[in-house]
């Protein structure tokens, strides 16, 4: 427990303690889904339950090292949001003390649901946001701090209440890669709505998907699994739903369809079969070739 | 003897040699007819515009345009004689096709055949067949299908289950493999290489121990091609010695072992008749080498001639040379032995080259060569393709709930976050949820653990494998025309049919591997149902 309070910083300081390998820090990203109609069609479970769940998760995983960190965003129809570390952070001594809690844990989560209460303020968009947006951002951010410190392992966990957007799959699926590319491992934790997508992500950047049933035990999920190192979770069997949806969309009406039609060009993906040309880059395909798409 | 004839309006020499009538144009690759496979030559009368030869052979028509009437003239006399000479000797060779000379204590020879060897009838031009790949042919190709099974050992099951067995037609089995048959028509449409007629020239010792050597006409032809120093030699000993005699002393010979690539030990008779052109053949090697120097004999575009730069020569990177060509490792003999087998592997390869690798004659504008072409175009044009994306947002399925509701939702989770302060101290309270969590959770490792562990060690019975590819071949079928809109119940029978095998594969697997097998099939079936829900006629 050095990690928790100042002693190995100290120690370090000191040049008497170096952290060991397995110790290196570690960034945990979480997404919240903050869409209001998701949250709305759960039934027997709260927003702010799931939230107080998340908060024990992020208050472990800082536990777990004091070089570990975390990273709060939330999204909604307004797009996607840093909810924590906010630019203007207030400083430690700030925070009053309530009760015996570690005061930056207790700091941290005044923050992260201060600032998701004003983005709900804030929400004047009745519009979904595809996932892809708070992707790319916390992307942005991991990519960030691992390039200030380096040795950094970054994870995202993404908490999801809503289906994607289908017009932005070919965004989604692009950030996704982009994760698998970084190999940042993306979780998903789902509590409603449909899920297309999200397994790919999963099973694509080697992250656990995990269908809620018992959301009263959400903080059971994040403590068994979710909190796992990806390092460590290379030893492990993960809990992750076995099925994977592969499944595209098509390009044109953004239905979901299992047999296609794929350009040789651009490789957009089409429900039918087009009619001479690419619909999306105009290539003219020959007659010949066409029949032999399937 | 040689004279000037275009052909096909193209410029050059023939050249007549005892076999061959060789034809060089003064730029590309030459055109070789062989003399006795001469069925017919025609010359224009005398009273003609044009002085044109007309030579027919089995396959071909060439027509050979001279630039006078007397050189026409003289050609055709010479190429009459020539081709007369040239089928006398060989119906004279095919009379006594074979010599046998054997080699050992006793000498025991056939008399040799009165002319000196000559080519069998064997068609030498440098041909290009075109393949055809239209796949109309192909499905008709069945000895072609038939090669491809034969090599495909899994293939040929599954062909026997879908099609033999199973109710799809030939066509359409090889329909959806048609890059297959594409593939298998390129390979067999390549031009077989020559092969090292020495290496096919085998003693055998007889129960007398005698050695026996078989020597064909067709055999020595080659040995002469692929060898001149053995031409050389004949040519120049075989009178006054008999041709058995010569055959006999050459295949005891030290040229005979060093050709072969065998190691000549040093107590091994010299025949110092034969031997010497072994330092003939060791003077042309220096020779070749001092002109490989200064001469290159083919054309090869700088841009991805090898030889050309100086990183061809490893040694002088710092690359060890290969042990075999260490002097110190191998013994000189051996060195010069790979060199000359290095030597005839070139020879036969640079025969079988075919008339477009030679580069023209001309000297290469090497800048241009080193120029990418596609890269210069200024026209933006094909720098890079646009993509059009014109495809509007046609499906507006963002917006969900009414502006109301939306309101009035966003207000509940705001006020439901805000009410009141959270405690940690209340999170997960309820033990029973907990543990059905855990459950989920440990289900979810259990059968993680089955998929990394099981599914890749356990080996199912032959008959899974085959009853899964047969039922995904039957599975493609189907998609592919439901896709195109085709009658798809040609397939739907083979489908349900599919089920009952895989319920039966299934069955008769060991009980060791039962539930694995109908683990691993599980999905299979899956898909079938889905194929028969979709075509309406339900499983
Ligand atoms: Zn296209």
């Amino acid at each position: 427990m050095d990690g928790v309070d100042d002693t190995s910083a100290v120690l370090q300081a000191a040049g008497l303690h170096q952290p060991p390998v397995e110790e290196a820090p570690s960034l945990l990203c979480v997404i919240i889904d903050t869409h209001a109609e998701g949250w709305h069609k759960l039934e027997g479970w709260s927003f702010k339950e799931t939230m107080a769940s998340v908060m024990v998760l992020l208050n472990a995983h800082m536990a777990l090292s004091n070089a570990n960190d975390v990273a709060v965003l939330g999204f909604n129809g307004m797009g996607p949001r840093m909810v924590y570390p906010q630019k203007e952070d207030a400083p430690l001594s700030d925070v009053k003390l309530e009760g015996t809690m570690y005061r930056q844990f207790h700091k941290m989560d005044k923050t992260v649901l201060a600032a998701l209460a004003t983005q709900l303020q804030e929400t004047t968009v009745n519009k979904h946001c595809s996932i892809s947006a708070p992707l790319t951002l916390a992307l942005c951010y991991t990519q960030r701090i691992m390039r200030q410190r380096p040795g950094t392992r970054g994870r995202i966990l993404l908490v999801s209440v809503t289906g994607d957007v289908p017009s932005k799959y070919i965004s989604t699926m692009n950030s996704i890669f982009a994760a698998q590319k970084a190999h940042i491992p993306i979780d998903v934790c789902k509590l409603g709505g449909e899920k297309t997508n999200l397994q790919q992500a999963a099973d694509f950047t080697g992250g656990a998907y995990i269908d809620i049933a018992h959301p009263r035990g959400l903080v059971q999920y994040f403590m068994s699994t979710f909190l796992i190192d990806p390092a460590t979770r290379q030893m492990l069997n993960q809990a992750t739903q076995p099925e994977v949806d592969f499944r595209a969309v098509c390009f044109l009406t953004k239905e979901v369809v299992e047999i296609g039609h794929v350009c040789s060009v651009c490789l957009c993906i089409m429900k039918d079969e087009p009619d001479g040309s690419c619909p999306i880059c105009h290539t003219v395909f020959e007659s010949t070739q066409l029949p032999s798409f399937t | 003897m040689e004279f000037d004839a275009s052909l096909k309006g193209v410029v050059g020499k023939i050249q007549l040699t005892a076999k061959t009538i060789n034809w060089h144009p003064n730029e590309g690759s030459a055109v070789v007819i062989d003399l006795v496979g001469v069925a017919g030559m025609k010359a224009t009368p005398p009273t003609a515009a044009k002085a044109r030869i007309q030579l027919q052979t089995a396959d071909t028509k060439y027509v050979f345009d001279f630039k006078s009437r007397p050189e026409l003239d003289s050609a055709r006399d010479n190429l009459q004689k020539a081709i007369k000479t040239a089928r006398d000797s060989s119906e004279a060779a095919s009379a006594t096709p074979e010599t046998t000379g054997t080699a050992g204590t006793t000498p025991n020879l056939e008399p040799a055949p009165p002319t000196a060897p000559t080519a069998p009838p064997k068609p030498r031009a440098v041909k290009r067949k075109r393949i055809d790949l239209n796949p109309k042919v192909l499905l008709a190709n069945l000895e072609l299908q038939r090669d491809i099974l034969k090599k495909n050992r899994e293939l040929m099951l599954v062909f026997q289950e879908v099609v033999v067995k199973g109710s799809l037609t030939n066509d359409q089995f090889w329909e959806m493999r048609m890059e297959l048959l594409q593939t298998a028509a390129l390979e067999n449409g390549q031009a077989r290489g020559s092969y090292n007629v020495l290496s096919t020239i085998k003693p055998t010792t007889t129960s007398d121990n005698k050695i026996n050597l078989s020597l064909t006409r067709e055999k020595i032809h080659d040995l002469f091609d692929q060898y001149p120093i053995v031409r050389k030699a004949y040519n120049e000993n075989v009178p006054p010695l008999s041709e058995g005699a010569f055959w006999q002393r050459f295949f005891q010979s030290r040229l005979f072992l060093q050709l072969r690539g065998e190691r000549v030990s040093n107590n091994h008779p010299y025949d110092s008749l034969i031997d010497k052109y072994l330092d003939i053949l060791e003077e042309q090697r220096i020779k070749r080498q001092q002109a490989a120097s200064i001469k290159i004999d083919h054309q090869v575009p700088l841009f991805f001639d090898v030889a050309a730069n100086s990183e061809n020569n490893p040694e002088t990177t710092g690359n060890a040379p290969d042990l075999t060509m260490k002097p110190q490792y191998s013994d000189m003999e051996a060195s010069r032995l790979i060199k000359s087998m290095n030597v005839l592997s070139k020879r036969l390869l640079l025969n079988k080259r075919g008339p477009t690798s030679t580069a023209d004659s001309d000297i290469p504008d090497l800048t241009s060569e080193l120029r990418l072409a596609d890269l210069q175009d200024d026209n933006k044009q094909g720098a890079s393709v646009d993509l059009h994306i014109t495809v509007p947002n046609q499906v507006d399925r963002e917006i969900m709930i009414s502006e109301q509701e939306f309101e009035a939702q966003t207000q509940a989770l705001l006020a439901n976050l805000v009410a009141q302060p959270i405690d940690l101290r209340e999170v997960g309270d309820s033990t029973d949820e907990l543990i059905a969590a855990q459950q989920q959770i440990q289900d979810l490792v259990a059968q993680q653990s089955l998929r990394n562990e099981k599914c890749d060690t356990i080996e199912l019975s032959e008959e899974a494998y085959l009853c899964h590819a047969a039922t995904l071949e039957f599975l493609r079928h189907f998609w592919r025309a439901h896709a195109r809109k085709e009658l798809v119940e040609p397939y739907v029978e083979s489908l349900r049919k599919s089920l009952d095998r895989i319920d039966a594969v299934v069955n008769n697997s060991g009980p060791h591997i039962q539930n694995e097998t109908k683990v691993a099939l599980a999905p299979l079936v899956k898909s079938v149902h889905r194929a028969l829900a979709v075509s309406g006629t339900g499983p």
